[in-house]
């Protein structure tokens, strides 16, 4: 290999580049590893598991939302994990256990920089808070 | 010169097309001929009692001494669906309209006549929406996926019966209450009257007769006035022995705009 020296230099400044947001975040003042902190839920159980629920919840709010929509008997949903068990297709019934969206759905899209666009139309605990005074 | 053998093999498979042919043709004809009226499978309609409204909002103006008062179905239906109120004409959604008509003739009166979205069985508004936002449920409810719908307002041109609005504003600046189990509409979207599909679908599953929210004000309204009956009924057509099914086949309710062909599930009678 010709110039070794200056390929392997400019390969080590490349991957920095590359990287430089990561180094930067971990850098910063404030930076944590841990997990964040969700706002215990009110109730027994979720409509599914809670450990599938962590990483499939919204692959199920689509679903279900197509469903409720569509189908004219879509609304209500059985639980797979709680067989007999049946719930509503809306964000309402969510928030029926977990009762703040700030303690509990920000908490963890803030962490992982997702921005769901729900709360544009779906009525959050805070917003029926501020106008049903 | 053509050969015994080429002559058959064209000759058959010509016969065999045009019979295949004609017989799936005949089949998509006599399915769109009749319309299927099984009391099992809904189709959700409304029945407009024009008088009784009309008697309504005449004692409901004097009363108020508002010329243009907005009487309790709309108001409930606005309550149940979250639907915001500007005090500009032209940035209000309303879902349920109260329209004061008379005819051209020298001494007729006015009469009061609700206006809502037709929930047609062949709806202009399903045939143009480009992303499939709006479509035409198998119960019959015209539905829109507020998911979808991004605000081209097609939709609003198509409609023959002006039943559909724009949110020009953001609707949560017009909402003094919130009622919980309904959502709100964002900005941008068009949004109408879908018969309270939350009450219907409950309904279905519980085995009742559905009220979408407008019939139960209107019911109680009825009551409180002392009417012998309310205006508004809704039901499944398709039972010949439901209220709305039993009226629409005895009596003459009439659609607005027949001449469209779009086939209104919304009935008006004494219009």
């Amino acid at each position: 290999m010709y110039s070794t020296k200056w390929v392997i230099l400019l390969i080590i400044a490349f991957l920095g580049i590359c990287f430089s947001p990561l180094i930067y975040n971990v850098s910063a003042p404030g930076f944590e590893l841990e997990m964040p902190e969700l706002d215990e839920p009110e109730g027994d159980h979720c409509i599914e598991d809670a450990d599938w629920m962590e990483p499939n919840h919204m692959d199920l709010l689509l679903e279900m939302r197509t469903q409720t929509i569509r189908d004219p008997g879509g609304r209500f949903y059985e639980s797979k994990t709680y067989p007999g068990e049946v719930y509503e297709g809306t964000t309402y019934q969510c928030f029926e256990c977990h009762t703040s969206k700030t303690d509990f759905c920000d908490t963890c899209h803030e962490y992982n920089g997702v921005s769901p666009y729900c709360w544009h139309c779906h009525n959050t605990p805070e917003v029926l808070e501020e106008y049903n005074r | 010169m053509i050969s015994r053998r080429r002559f058959l093999i064209i000759a058959g498979s010509a016969t065999g097309a045009v019979l295949l042919g004609s017989s799936q043709l005949e089949k998509a004809l006599a399915s769109a001929r009749s319309e299927s009226s099984d009391p099992s499978k809904p189709l959700w309609g409304m029945i407009v009692d024009v008088d009784q409204c009309t008697e309504c909002m005449n004692q409901l103006v004097a009363e108020t001494g508002n010329p243009d008062p907005k009487p309790e179905c709309a108001l409930a239906c606005d309550r149940e669906n979250n639907v915001p109120e500007f005090r500009e004409k032209k940035w209000d959604p309303q879902w349920f309209k109260m329209l004061k008509v008379r005819s051209n003739l020298e001494g007729s009166e006015y009469l009061w006549v609700p206006l809502l979205c037709n929930h047609c069985r062949h709806a202009p508004c399903a045939q143009v929406c480009p992303t499939k936002a709006t479509f035409v449920r198998e119960d019959g409810i015209i539905m829109i996926d507020y998911h979808r719908c991004i605000g081209c307002r097609y939709c609003m041109i198509a409609c023959p019966y002006n039943a559909r609005n724009f949110n020009f504003k953001e609707p949560l600046d017009g909402l003094t209450e919130i009622n919980p189990e309904t959502d709100r509409r964002g900005h941008g979207v068009v949004e109408k009257c879908h018969f309270c599909v939350h009450r219907v679908d409950r309904a279905v599953k519980e085995g009742v007769n559905p009220t979408p929210a407008c019939v139960e004000a209107c019911q109680k309204e009825a009551e409180k006035r002392g009417f012998e009956k309310s205006a508004l009924i809704f039901g499944n057509i398709n039972d010949p022995n439901s209220e709305i099914g039993k009226i629409i086949r005895t009596s003459k309710a009439k659609q607005l705009r027949p001449s469209l062909g779009t086939e209104p599930k919304v009935y008006y009678v004494n219009l």
